[in-house]
């Protein structure tokens, strides 16, 4: 399937200038603003922001999931050097599930509550692979004992109400890794399971992603949950790309007052602290963003420059970019 | 205990749920121990944080302590009262003096009534005169940062955040001395949930609050809480002052849990799969520990013998044979 | 561009615009019409309305079998129409939502008998129950506003039901309750207000029901003895003059069409209007 040209250096998923504008009656709302990424064979991009900063829109707008009557998609997202954006339907559904698959939050509505755990692991097996009945059947238990459920050969016949939540969620997984997919887009995975729960579906996942050399991007509005899992990080605001880097910076040095604001909301979990700092204000509406930087209104260190213009996720160090024009100082380090 | 000083104290709370099956005719099947022989007691002034996964009943024994749920057993004492077995009059009465908040910000009002009405509520229910209630009104909005030209708008003009501050106004609308805070901030992003943490603190310094804050945030429990009770499918399985409860944990459910959370330093990581199976039934019933089935350190006797809640260090206590 | 004078309230403006020149209509009966509708006149037997060849402005939409006025006929026809629709709405409506209430609020057993009786009464077939009443009962206005009130409350019972079991369970309940609301003040403060806007879309559109219903009946014979004069009778008359003179058909299947198609122009209207974002807002 990949090209030979390719060599591995090229990313896997490359996506740019990505725009998604949702038409609503006369108005037209810009989900997502020209943001742009990398996702290196194999390994973890952590896309993380809070409401409304667009995190999931782009995992749709990626799997091409958003209907095209209410959404309009500009950019490119090259994977394995072919554009998603330009794809065909078609061909597009060929690559979706088979290459490129999706972890929803919640596992029981992205799991069929009338169909067997089995028919539904099936069912990519037999459309992408072109197993037979009883060949899909057996690599169907293969892929829960992956994900490590008991009795997977009993549970095929089961149907997801009889499962608890951190189990559908693995069956969820076991369904993304069918085809063996060099990309997975985990869209908040964990956020409706226990911490206990949560931990063991990170081990999991960790442990499949070395095994299988698949790439991830994980999404979710976690920061423990990315500071444990992702290699780079891309932190968004309000449908823009504020900062990008390797997960050791953003977290060590975030050079983005929005990053750094963040990381200080997070309570500490060693040391003591009297008061929480938090961001003043609240997440803008995408209706009604200000002409400028969309996190002035809320920033400390705003001069008349950032409610004027809107800052370009620019280079300020070398592989760290922030869309800052009045950046935190390098050595700045934030205390959890 | 340490009754005296003692705002409210609960003792050996119970409330049991009958679970029915059948496909055409509903039988009773089973029964779910949502509380279970749960005691603690929480001092005035005091948070107390109430901390457990999803169905471990921190929600039930916060609303059986205002006993907007009736108990199967047990005792409540609110500053001397017996809450059980008030009738409704006085019961209607003294609950003015606890109040409770909740999650979702979303559900937790009337999408029909004005900001003010919503706050005002709880006042006009308790017969005050129009007048104060409105009086009351423009003087809690400002309290939690919200301006007194909002109470006439609708909850779903605002954000989360904001909507999370009209439900303290409407739980400070009585003066009440303890609020029972269900999830308050879970359903919040991280920015504001600082904000909302932080006006808490300062509405509790400033009006001598007790709180009962229920959350399955570990991280924010530690930094509000005075002490933490560790609930486990409806039982408590450890109870201690934070620095003790964080610091040493004695039960191996509490060092599962507390192992689970992400930690934000990158590089700092957990040791994986240190958390293991999910909560559900024991196979066995409810003779033994709860926690036998997924506890790294089962002995045979974990299975037939309830550990006793008891004293490991000075305040702190837990309910394991390990500790025996 | 000419809607957006009416805005979004078009639909709203058109159906109850045509519904009040009915009521009208209905309410001045005896001075609108330009004849008795009773009187008969067999040298003007099936005259065609003015506007085909024929016909005379006396007579403006023809006469039928027995020679009386047609236009008469259907303006005090809609006197019966309008009256049992909305009064049997007004029934269905009212023992529906109660019971939906008490079977939502209370749950248990309550609910158990109160929503198995609906169910029970669903399976029953409504002609069946009218043929029942009213040959028990015979045909009256007011025979046919129970039958058909008593044959229609399920709907309202279901739906009532349905939104009372999750609202009970939205938080703002439970808080009311907390600061010692009676069950009664939270069933009339917290959950009949919000049940309401959805209600009167319901009951807006089973006016249009009931009306076809009662012309059902009325055309089937159950309703109204003739020679009352009902839009139902009137498209039952006409029936059996298809051919020789199809006005009669026409213009009563036409005036029960008018009004369907108003009340379901309101109806649906009110839905979009009382969407509760978009009614609460306004800022």
């Amino acid at each position: 399937m990949m090209p030979a040209a390719l060599s591995e250096a090229t990313p896997l998923l490359s996506v740019r200038d990505l725009t998604v504008r949702f038409r609503s009656g006369r108005e037209t709302v810009t989900a997502i603003d020209r943001v742009s990424f990398d996702v290196p064979r194999g390994r973890v991009l952590g896309l993380v922001g809070e409401s409304g900063s667009g995190k999931s829109v782009t995992a749709l707008a990626l799997m091409r999931l958003l209907s095209p009557d209410m959404a309009e998609i500009a950019g490119e997202v090259r994977f394995d050097g072919r554009d998603l954006v330009a794809l065909p339907e078609g061909e597009m559904r060929r690559v979706r599930g088979r290459h490129l698959s999706m972890i929803f939050q919640e596992p029981m509505t992205s799991l069929n509550p009338i169909a067997s755990i089995g028919n539904q692991i099936c069912e990519p097996l037999r459309l992408h692979l072109g197993l037979g009945r009883k060949a899909a059947r057996d690599r169907a238990a293969e892929l829960l004992a992956m994900v490590a459920i008991p009795e997977p050969r009993r549970r095929l016949d089961q149907y997801p109400h009889e499962l608890s939540g951190g189990m559908r969620q693995r069956v969820v997984i076991a369904m993304a890794i069918a085809c063996e997919p060099r990309l997975i887009i985990a869209d908040e995975p964990t956020t409706a399971l226990d911490v206990t729960t949560q931990a063991q579906i990170l081990d999991l996942l960790r442990d499949l992603q070395s095994r299988l050399g698949m790439a991830i991007v994980m999404i979710t509005h976690d920061l423990g949950v990315v500071a444990e899992f992702a290699d780079h990080v891309q932190v968004m605001y309000a449908g823009r790309g504020v900062e990008r880097a390797a997960v050791r910076d953003v977290f060590g040095h975030p050079r983005h007052p929005y990053t750094g604001g963040l990381l200080r909301c997070i309570p500490d979990f060693d040391g003591d602290q009297d008061r929480l700092v938090g961001i003043d204000g609240t997440v803008p509406s995408l209706t009604n963003l200000p002409p400028g930087c969309a996190y002035a209104p809320r920033c400390e260190r705003a001069q008349d420059d950032c409610r004027i213009v809107v800052p370009d996720l620019e280079a300020v160090a070398p592989a760290h970019r922030a869309a800052c024009f009045h950046p935190l100082e390098f050595a700045r380090e934030v205390s959890p | 205990m340490i009754a005296e000083e003692a705002l409210v104290v609960a003792t050996s709370l119970r409330k049991t749920y009958p679970i029915y099956g059948g496909t055409f005719i509903k039988r009773r099947t089973g029964t779910v121990h949502a509380v279970d022989d749960v005691s603690f007691a929480i001092r005035r002034g005091e948070t107390l944080g109430l901390v457990g996964e999803s169905g471990c009943g921190k929600s039930t024994t916060g609303r059986l302590l205002m006993r907007l749920i009736e108990p199967d057993g047990g005792s409540v004492r609110f500053d001397g009262v017996e809450m059980t077995t008030l009738d409704r009059r006085r019961l209607n009465e003294e609950r003015r003096r606890i109040q409770l908040m909740f999650q979702d910000p979303s559900s937790a009002f009337n999408p029909r009534m004005r900001v003010g009405q919503i706050v005002s509520e709880p006042m006009r229910l308790a017969g005050a005169p129009d007048r104060a209630q409105r009086a009351r009104v423009a003087e809690l909005l400002p309290l939690v940062g919200l301006t007194e030209e909002q109470a006439e708008r609708f909850p779903h003009q605002f954000s989360g955040g904001q909507r999370q501050r009209i439900g303290i106004a409407r739980a400070l609308a009585l003066r009440p001395e303890m609020i029972v805070c269900d999830e308050p901030v879970s359903a919040l992003d991280v920015s504001i949930q600082a904000q909302v943490v932080n006006l808490l603190q300062d509405l509790q310094q400033q009006f001598g609050l007790t709180y009962l804050f229920i959350s399955h945030d570990l991280r924010v429990v530690r930094h509000i809480a005075d002490r933490v009770a560790v609930m486990y499918l409806g039982r408590i399985v450890e109870l201690a002052p934070k620095a003790e409860l964080y610091g040493s944990p004695q039960h191996p459910y509490t060092r599962m849990l507390l192992s689970a959370v992400p930690k934000t330093k990158p590089g700092a990581t957990r040791t994986p799969t240190a958390a293991a199976g999910e909560a559900g039934p024991a196979p066995g019933g409810r003779q033994g520990c709860l926690f036998a089935p997924r506890c790294p350190h089962v002995m045979p006797r974990c299975r037939d013998e309830i550990p006793a809640f008891r004293p490991v260090a000075d305040r702190h206590s837990a309910a394991c044979h390990l500790l025996g | 561009m000419r809607r957006r004078l009416f805005g979004k309230r078009f639909k709203i403006v058109l159906g109850a615009g045509i519904l009040l020149c009915i009521c009208l209509a209905a309410i001045f009966a005896p001075y609108l019409a330009p004849y008795d509708p009773y009187q008969q006149s067999l040298v003007r037997r099936l005259k065609p309305p003015a506007f085909m060849d024929g016909g005379s402005l006396r007579n403006l939409l023809g006469t039928d079998n027995y020679g009386r006025d047609l236009l008469s006929r259907l303006i005090y026809g809609s006197r019966i129409s309008i009256l049992v629709g909305v009064a049997s709405m007004a029934l269905s409506c009212t023992l529906g939502t109660v019971a939906g209430l008490f079977a939502g609020f209370k749950g248990g057993r309550v609910e158990q008998v109160v929503m198995r009786f609906a169910d029970a009464h669903s399976a029953f077939p409504d002609i069946l129950l009218a043929i029942i009443m009213t040959a028990a009962l015979g045909g009256s206005a007011l025979n046919l506003i129970l039958v058909l009130g008593i044959s229609g409350w399920m709907v309202y019972a279901r739906l009532v039901f349905g939104l009372t079991r999750s609202l009970r369970e939205r938080s703002f309940v439970e808080a009311a309750a907390s600061y010692g609301g009676s069950d009664r003040y939270i069933v009339f403060r917290h959950i009949l207000p919000q049940v309401v806007p959805v209600l009167t879309v319901v009951a807006t559109l089973q006016v249009a029901q009931m009306i076809l219903q009662e012309a059902a009946l009325s055309f089937l014979g159950l309703g109204l003895p003739p020679p009352a004069a009902t839009w139902g009778n009137i498209l039952a008359e006409g029936r059996d003059r298809l051919f020789g003179a199809p006005w009669i058909a026409h213009t009563s299947g036409l005036a029960i069409i008018l009004v369907v198609f108003s009340v379901n122009m309101l109806g649906n209207g009110l839905r979009e209007a009382l969407d509760p974002k978009a009614a609460g807002a306004g800022r």
